[in-house]
């Protein structure tokens, strides 16, 4: 059934993926408790201390530096994928495309609301093949990228993980988290939403999630 | 249909999907369907249900595609979040049985188209079973799911 392995050449760091991952799962647990009563009918995860959005360096699809005060001001739906994914990131990207639309009548989300699609495959995504693909699904969407440490840096400030995996046919396919990561307009990673979904799923969580923000004040 | 070199083609698997081979003993296809690849990337996925008619069961041991370089039986599984995509030798389906690919879930990779994929124009894929000939089916580019 599995005969792909892990790319050796890309020195994954199992260990590392295996802490992140169970302190992940960690902080979602805690957080659903904490939260689940008194977020009144909330039927996700929040954080109970969100994760800053810490200082990153990335690029984005007309080349430019993005920094994580270019998201500073609005809400970012972020959600880290490749372009070379034929399953579940086009599906995801055109569920966020529909969520927009519903999205922007809401006046927290409102026009400057933005997807962000970060390609974890900088070996074949440069921004000019970013720009295309995200341009596909939505003229309003920013597409980035960065160098592989930077993305790792990335990764372990809001529990991203990604691998490189050799595919049968000599390829190679990036495993990597798929769900929705909801940033406020004060850089905090308030919530995930994690796979299967669908574009009212992510409709129905940002509206949960910024409610619960706007009633902590 | 944009491409009249394709008309033809699909006019030809339908003569040929009409023909009395049996196709993979009883196999048989429907709601298929393939997303356009965005540009930049260079690998498609395509969904459908493969039935098994017959009464005894079927092994589906792989796909191809003229219109692409490389095929494979895939599925994407979720583990703690992350999305792993994972090739599927074969597929086994009970009779009365079915294997259904869909967004998500399993799919047919396809990887370097070798035409232009217009929205509507048909794609030929073929799926090899253990036993009998193999089944020809054509499937429309969508830039999304059919509505059932």
């Amino acid at each position: 059934m599995n005969d792909t392995k892990p790319a050796s050449h890309l020195g994954i760091i199992l260990l590392g993926a295996i802490v992140m991952a169970t302190a992940f799962a960690a902080g979602m647990w805690l957080s659903s408790t904490r939260h689940a009563g008194e977020a009144g009918g909330i039927d996700g995860l929040l954080w109970p201390d969100p994760p800053q959005l810490a200082g990153f360096h990335l690029v984005d699809q007309h080349g430019r530096p993005l920094e994580a005060a270019d998201l500073r001001g609005h809400w970012s739906l972020m959600f880290f994928g490749f372009t070379h994914c034929p399953d579940v990131c086009p599906t995801t990207l055109a569920a966020l495309a529909r969520a927009e639309d519903q999205l922007r009548k809401q006046p927290a989300y409102g026009e400057s609301g933005r997807v962000v699609f970060v390609s974890v495959d900088p070996e074949r995504d440069t921004p000019e093949v970013i720009a295309e693909y995200v341009n596909y699904f939505s003229p309003d969407f920013i597409g980035a990228t960065a160098s592989e440490s930077e993305l790792r840096a990335l990764g372990r400030n809001l529990g991203v993980l990604f691998m490189k995996v050799e595919q049968a046919d000599g390829g190679y396919s990036v495993d990597h988290s798929a769900g929705v990561f909801f940033v406020s307009p004060q850089l905090e990673l308030l919530s995930v939403l994690t796979p299967p979904y669908t574009a009212a799923d992510i409709v129905r969580r940002f509206t949960a999630v910024s409610q619960f923000l706007e009633k902590q004040g | 249909m944009k491409n009249p070199a394709m008309t033809v083609a699909t006019l030809v698997a339908i003569l040929l999907a009409a023909g009395p081979a049996a196709a993979c003993d009883h196999l048989r296809a429907e709601r298929g369907w393939l997303r356009q690849p965005p540009p930049g990337s260079d690998s498609a996925a395509a969904y459908l249900v493969l039935h098994n008619d017959g009464s005894e069961a079927l092994t589906v041991r792989g796909v191809s595609s003229p219109a692409f370089a490389r095929a494979m039986m895939h599925e994407t599984r979720y583990v703690e979040g992350r999305a792993e995509m994972r090739h599927l030798h074969a597929v086994e389906i009970a009779p009365g049985g079915r294997f259904e690919a869909r967004p998500g879930g399993a799919h047919l990779m396809l990887v370097e188209p070798r035409q232009t994929l217009a929205l509507d124009d048909m794609v030929e894929l073929r799926f090899e079973c253990a036993q009998g000939d193999p089944l020809v089916t054509w499937v429309p580019v969508r830039r999304s799911a059919p509505t059932p």
